[in-house]
């Protein structure tokens, strides 16, 4: 897999995480007792995977990039959502540490620093309500 | 013209556990660092380049300020500490300064004060939570709010 590979792989997986995030803060806040804290948590969540795309997009000259369509599985359990999210999280951190390593220039390690940031803190709060709901 | 972003100081830890007991010695926390990274990738995903970068004397301003210039690849120099941008500063005398700045700018200030300042220039109530921005344009005497993040 080349850089731009990685890169368009990155803002496809991102754009799965938004719509995730943002379908599951709409079902949380419905269906789940006091879901108003974690629904809040998903909407940020939705709207930071959202701005790593435009981020993206925009250090890799990529704004006519067309995020292709794919069927996305959702879970209804909040234990199931938040595993998958474990695992999604994890494989994020991954793939921006490596882009990290092959970042040419101080303004992309910046923005990528930055991300991947944004990607641990998620993964923190992923693992702390699943500690939670043990 | 200008556009001006009103910028909350990031998450900042508790008095307890500064050296001097003082709230104005009160440092950012790991969490707000995490908030300003946020927070800022959201401004510059909208192209916003600011310029300048404006804080009061408060330690968790003044950290704020310098990890958004990081962030946003400005000098460390670009960043001016500002009695007028402390929480107790006349609203006046600030809001005079900020119509006065002609570059594209980040002002990191205090609640309620943020919230002071937007209503005087906006005629807006908004809540700010810690690390929330709202960026507004300044042309003559017209403004208006063109983006925010993490405001109520």
């Amino acid at each position: 897999m080349n850089d731009l590979e990685l890169i368009k792989g990155i803002i496809n997986e991102e754009f799965v995480d938004t719509e995730l995030y943002r379908k599951e803060a709409e079902l949380f806040e419905k269906k789940v007792i006091d879901g108003q804290r974690i629904s809040f948590i998903f909407r940020k969540f939705s709207d930071d995977e959202n701005v790593h795309i435009l981020i993206l997009k925009k250090l890799y000259k990529l704004n006519n990039y067309t995020i292709p369509h794919r069927k996305i599985i959702e879970y209804k359990k909040i234990r199931n959502v938040l595993r998958m999210h474990l695992i999604r999280e994890t494989l994020s951190i991954k793939l921006y540490e490596r882009m990290l390593v092959n970042a040419n220039n101080l303004k992309e390690k910046r923005y990528i620093e930055a991300i991947l940031e944004s990607e641990k803190n998620h993964l923190l709060t992923i693992k702390r309500y699943l500690f939670f709901l043990k | 013209m200008s556009e001006i972003v009103i910028f909350r100081h990031a998450h900042a830890k508790s008095i307890s556990e500064t050296e001097t007991g003082l709230d104005y010695d009160r440092e950012i926390s790991d969490r707000g660092i995490v908030e300003i990274n946020d927070s800022v990738l959201k401004l510059i995903s909208e192209n916003f380049k600011p310029e300048l970068v404006f804080c009061s004397l408060y330690k968790r301003a003044v950290q704020t300020a310098q990890k958004i210039s990081e962030l946003a690849g400005l000098e460390l120099e670009k960043i001016t500490v500002s009695n007028l941008l402390l929480p107790d500063a006349k609203l006046s005398e600030t809001i005079n300064m900020i119509k006065s700045i002609d570059k594209n700018s980040i002002l990191v200030s205090h609640m309620p004060f943020v919230s002071e300042i937007v209503m005087n220039l906006t005629a807006k109530r908004i809540l700010f939570l810690t690390s929330a921005w709202i960026r507004i344009l300044i042309r003559n005497d017209k403004i208006e709010i063109i983006s925010s993040n993490l405001i109520y």
